[in-house]
């Protein structure tokens, strides 16, 4: 591997800023994929938060739980159907015939999931002040903020791997066949301890689970496992959304021809 | 075929990684463990009979003096057995699953001042026993007693010194409740040998002119304070003087005292009363929280009051107290650099140093407040390790409590499991997973949120008491006194002819207030929810009036509402020999008050009226 | 400058190339025309680098066509089913021009491609013809040594067709090299220096077009008669005859001999014309298939 050059940076740089104009410019991406997780905040965790005295406390938990949902949701929708829609129009071919440093349009396309993922988590952070009267000291707002973001990682791995597996007019429905349901289950909507047993163990197995599972930790309503145990399985789900990726990306290398 | 093997090796190794997350995430959820989750969770515990036999496996414990980084604890009938690496379990016994979780002895605050529900309240925070350097005489014994009948499981222990050592006028006069106090040395073995029958269980010295505050108390001669640290040991009891100076600090220790409470600012780390310390064999307890507090140091109090993992634990008065402020600051001491580094350099020569809080000071609160100092300690230059030695094993030799303080076969079962592992970020101390109390599993309860009061319809007329003392809402009139409390006060009413303005009737009190408890009152008071102490919206009015007259003395109206916890704001009132109309203003009690949450008025005398009589009229808000 | 050696290319059971060997050379235009599913997208992938061989070997520039050195002296106009539509072309221009290392400047290639007019507005926006040139500027805006253009004026009126070829005359006077793919076989034509016919994987013709016409023997010769084709067939001489509307179409070595003998037994025979073969009639007998035709219907 060459080593990273400044002008390689400055491409990386450039390659993210126009994967964002690009998206940004969409409003019929951009809004649901910010809006919904905030809509369905203010409903679920404000508006019908359960007793009022538990306010803050159903405002806080819900605070993690959604703002995972949200970041899933953008990098699986930011990743699979843009890469999948790309694909099949021959796009991406015409980039990676130019001498573009190896990867790049992985990174652009990252630095928009991390964006999203930003904003959503900063979405619901002002909500979370203003209307579900969450207080946290400020370190822990951080570290919140940021298991949050890192989240989009292992769900940008696998949203590329959907991306290829999918053709471009499967892939919202595919995706969104994976993500929805993922969600419920992984106690995203509703409280994993409102489920009943079997489902809380079939969500052991989820890396939705894993994931909100952590940013819950950081506001002290996790279940109780260690926080290298989610992490080891987040990790190792990226790895293998990475494997499934590859696989994905040499078979379709020779799916089309003509 | 190269690329094959490639993601063929990435998937198996993804998997893997998978499986092995996964397993771990299920075995530490394993076993329940009697946890107060957000709510939904039942915890199985609850409903069964507590068993008070188990095994907690796979934790890290911290036996008091030493970190075991993975054992097992074998409970039996509330003592522990055994304690080790591979103790194996019978089959019978239920196992608690301590996986990525550390054991601790149960806390033990070295210096509270322990009344009404301060102990309920420490427990919850994982503080089994307190040890109280001031308090109601009667209080401490009623626990004491409680305590000696058997196991008590809804509090932490009491080991107190009852009533303290001081001046006429010194501190520890100022809380209204009326003490002994002694002036010349030949007073002082009468003194101690009362406190004695009285309970105590061990002698408080106050030794401080209150100078460092800008304040001039009488106190304690030298001599005095000397003779009753000598009588403190004929009787066989430990001496534990209070100061606030590096010189009141060398003559205590000189005098044999053989602890110091409070921390001293005013001198620097290499000051003699080290090596005094030392020598002499005492003990510190420097009370870091309370210091900070005083000095205006409340990052700690405000981070602790809204952590998450203590936030619903925390009550409306907890948070009240940890928010308060001392009224007049510790002057010219450096704030807490000087208090820490001469923290730091006793614990280098060997002096040792226990955690107390002194809640429910200003700025502190029962059991909360040990993490508080936990923190502060370390900050001082303790390991984590010496910290929660100073909080568990430290204090029980210290003060003689043979059965606690360690994790060890025959220690009683008093444990605290934490989340992580506060031998290396103390702060973990916090993240408390479960209580043990002798062996019984503590059921922490989230702490009731503030009822909103319920709107009254009215139009703000109480009472004229033209017929009787009906009211025109709420519950009426009660008579209350301290009784409850274990005082002597009295008070009686009834509806009595002539009334103010001219109106035929008035409500007449009378009674007596005996000393006896720590804050006296007698008196009708009114209830305006429906139920006795339910509060009630009245924020639509803005003052309270109602006429009087009676003895001349001065009289207090106590207002309770949910915001102020238990203890009730005043304004006071004289009742001359005319009728005359006394309005007060709502907002006049302070503390925000506007009416929202108004649980009930209470007309009472004050302490020094050993008899009293007074009328009432017409009584309204406006 | 680019060159398939052996190469062989198969997507399961099918074999797009088998063993094909081409070499390009610098400053000319080499047209690759073959039916569909001869293989010419591709060997343009081969040497684009975007897919690797089954078999043989694929260079492009002296290296390895999948690095970066190489493809940075290499320009491609591909046929794209969409182009995200909310970047301007100077955006996406601006981008593809970081990863050269000299690219060519952005105002001189917005004039050469003739949209500078256009450059700040939204791919969306623009008609199919501005879409094209959009395209052809980021083939160019590396200062390519190599064009590939796979049909680049599909869809675009005579005018604008006959404008890109005069762009594109230009590019290889200046001395680059093109690698032109077409189904319109006047383009070829029009354009090529080289002429490259594939069938079923392999390389049928190879050379000028007048060489390709040549190879196959014979003139054209076309007129309206009466006369019937099959009888016309069996003429010695005789290697095809089509129907062109009312007219027939005739392949032959003896152009003159055939006219005389349809003259003498049609007096009422008009427009007579005799021509070389031109590219399509020279197509479609070495391929076999009336290319042409399909693209024209």
């Amino acid at each position: 591997m060459r080593p990273l050059s400044v002008r390689d940076l400055r491409i990386y740089g450039l390659e993210s800023r126009t994967e964002l104009l690009k998206v940004m410019r969409l409003p019929a991406y951009a809004l649901p994929t910010i809006g919904f997780p905030a809509v369905f905040y203010l409903l679920f965790a404000v508006a019908l938060g359960g007793r009022p005295q538990d306010g803050a406390k159903v405002a806080t938990y819900m605070l993690a739980t959604y703002g995972a949902f949200g970041v899933i949701g953008a990098s699986l929708f930011g990743f699979g159907v843009s890469l999948a829609v790309e694909r099949a129009q021959g796009w991406l071919l015409l980039k990676r015939s130019m001498p573009a440093p190896t990867g790049a349009w992985i990174v652009g396309k990252t630095a928009v999931s991390l964006v999203f993922s930003a904003a959503i988590v900063a979405v619901l952070v002002v909500l979370g002040v203003l209307f579900g009267h969450v207080r946290m000291p400020l370190g822990t707002w951080a570290r919140l903020s940021a298991v949050l973001v890192a989240g989009a990682l292992p769900f940008s791995a696998f949203g590329l791997a959907l991306g290829y597996l999918c053709g471009p007019n499967s892939a919202p429905a595919v995706i969104n066949l994976i993500y929805l349901p993922m969600a419920f289950l992984s106690g995203l909507w509703v409280p994993i301890e409102m489920l009943p047993t079997f489902m809380k163990n079939l969500a052991v197995c989820l890396p939705a689970y894993h994931f909100a599972q952590l940013a819950l930790q950081v506001v002290g309503a996790g279940r109780g496992g260690p926080a290298w145990s989610h992490v080891l399985t987040l990790a190792g789900f990226t790895l293998f959304s990475v494997a499934l990726a590859l696989g994905a990306f040499r078979r379709d290398e020779g799916a089309t021809f003509g | 075929m190269k690329a094959r093997i490639l993601e063929g090796t990435l998937a198996a190794a993804g998997i893997a990684l998978m499986a092995v997350g996964i397993s771990a995430h299920f075995r530490a959820l394993a076993a329940p463990t009697s946890r107060a989750t957000w709510g939904s969770e039942a915890t199985p515990a609850a409903a069964a009979p507590r068993p008070t036999t188990f095994a907690i496996v796979d934790a890290r414990v911290f036996d008091g003096t030493a970190v075991l980084e993975r054992a097992t604890v074998l409970v039996e009938s509330g003592v522990i057995k055994a304690v080790g690496p591979g103790i194996s379990v019978p089959k019978e016994v239920p196992v608690v699953n301590g996986y990525g979780k550390t054991l601790l002895p149960g806390l033990i605050d070295a210096h509270t001042h322990a009344f009404q529900d301060a102990l309920e309240r420490a427990l919850v925070f994982g503080v089994t026993t307190e040890v109280d350097m001031f308090t109601d005489a009667r209080f401490a014994a009623d626990r004491r007693a409680e305590q000696k009948r058997g196991l008590v499981t809804s509090r932490a222990d009491l080991v107190s010194a009852g009533t303290l050592a001081t001046a006429p006028g010194g501190h520890g006069t100022e809380y209204g409740i009326p003490i002994p106090t002694l002036t010349r040395p030949d007073e002082a073995q009468a003194f101690v040998d009362a406190r004695v029958a009285e309970g105590s269980d061990f002698i408080k010295i106050i030794y401080d002119d209150a100078a460092s505050y800008g304040l001039k108390l009488p106190t304690l001669t030298r001599e005095t304070m000397t003779a009753v640290v000598a009588a403190a040991h004929q009787r066989g009891k430990l001496a534990v003087v209070h100061v606030s100076t590096g010189r009141a600090a060398r003559e205590a220790l000189a005098a044999g005292a053989d602890g110091l409470a409070h921390i001293v600012a005013d001198v620097p780390a290499g000051d003699e009363l080290v090596a005094l310390a030392r020598q002499r064999g005492a003990f510190v307890i420097p009370t870091l929280t309370v210091i900070a507090s005083t000095t205006g140091d409340t990052s700690v109090a405000r981070a602790l009051s809204v952590d998450p993992s203590l936030a619903i634990y925390v009550g409306s008065s907890e948070r009240r107290s940890l928010d308060a402020a001392f009224p007049a600051p510790l002057k010219g001491t450096g704030g807490m650099l000087r208090a820490r580094a001469l923290v730091g350099a006793l614990k280098a020569a060997g002096v040792p140093i226990l955690a107390g809080t002194d809640a429910p000071n200003p700025g502190t609160a029962h059991g909360l407040s040990l993490h508080e100092e936990l923190e502060l300690l370390v900050g001082a230059g303790l390991s984590p390790i010496e910290a929660l030695a100073a909080a568990t094993s430290i204090p029980a030799r210290t003060f003689g409590l043979s059965d606690r303080g360690r994790i060890a076969p025959g220690m009683r079962a008093d444990l605290l499991m934490v989340d992580g592992d506060p031998t290396r970020a103390i702060a973990a101390t916090r993240r408390i997973a479960a209580i043990w109390k002798g062996g019984v599993a503590v059921e922490r309860k989230p702490a009731l949120p503030e009822p909103a009061g319920a709107r009254v319809n009215t139009n703000g007329l109480v009472s004229d008491f033209e017929t009787d003392t009906a009211t025109g809402f709420g519950f009426g009139w009660q008579i209350s006194t301290d009784s409850m409390m274990g005082g002597a006060s009295e008070a009686a009413m009834r509806v009595v002819q002539g009334g103010a303005q001219g109106s035929r009737r008035s409500l007449e009190v009378a009674g007596s207030i005996k000393p006896g408890s720590m804050y006296p009152w007698a008196g009708p008071m009114f209830f305006p929810g429906q139920q006795p102490m339910t509060p009630a919206n009245l924020s639509r009015f803005t003052t309270l009036a109602f006429w009087t007259k009676g003895d001349g003395g001065t009289y207090r109206v106590l207002a309770f509402a949910s915001r102020l916890g238990r203890i009730p704001a005043e304004q006071r009132f004289v009742a001359g020999p005319e009728w005359r109309e006394v309005v007060m203003p709502l907002s006049g009690f302070g503390n925000g008050m506007d009416g929202s949450d108004l649980q009930g008025l209470l007309f009472s005398a004050s302490a020094g009226q050993a008899t009293f009589r007074l009328q009432i009229d017409d009584v309204r808000f406006r | 400058m680019a060159e398939l050696r052996g190469v062989s290319k198969t997507y399961g059971a099918v074999a797009a190339l088998d063993r094909v060997d081409l070499a390009l050379a610098p400053g000319q235009l080499t047209a690759l025309l073959g039916p569909n599913g001869a293989g010419k997208t591709t060997a343009v992938r081969l040497m684009l680098g975007t897919c690797r061989p089954s078999g043989g070997k694929v260079w492009l520039f002296g290296a390895d066509p999948s690095t970066r050195e190489a493809r940075q002296r290499v320009g491609a106009m591909l046929q794209l089913g969409r182009v995200p539509e909310t970047l301007t072309p100077r955006e996406h221009l601006r981008l593809f021009r970081s990863y050269y290392e000299d690219p060519r400047p952005m105002d001189d290639l917005l004039a050469v491609t003739g949209i500078s007019g256009i450059a700040d507005r939204r791919f969306g926006h623009l008609s199919g013809g501005q879409r094209q040139r959009v395209l052809f500027a980021a083939a160019l805006c590396g200062n390519p040594h190599l064009l590939f253009l796979d049909e680049p004026t599909v869809g675009l009126d005579i005018e604008a067709r006959h404008l890109f070829w005069d762009a594109i005359r230009q590019l290889v006077s200046d001395g680059r090299s093109v690698l032109l793919t077409t189904h319109y076989l006047e383009e070829a034509d029009a354009l090529a220096d080289r002429v490259v016919v594939l069938q079923r994987g392999h390389i049928v013709a190879d050379g000028s077009p007048a060489d390709i016409k040549q190879r196959v023997a014979g003139r054209q010769l076309r007129c309206i008669t009466s006369v019937d084709p099959d009888r016309i067939r069996q003429l010695p001489a005789v290697q095809s005859v089509r129907t062109e509307g009312s007219a027939l179409v005739i392949l032959t070595s003896d152009a003159e001999g055939v006219a005389r003998h349809l003259l003498s037994h049609d007096q009422r025979l008009s427009g007579l014309e005799i021509t070389g073969i031109d590219l399509e009639q020279a197509f479609v007998e070495l391929t076999g298939k009336p290319e042409g035709a399909a693209a024209r219907a």
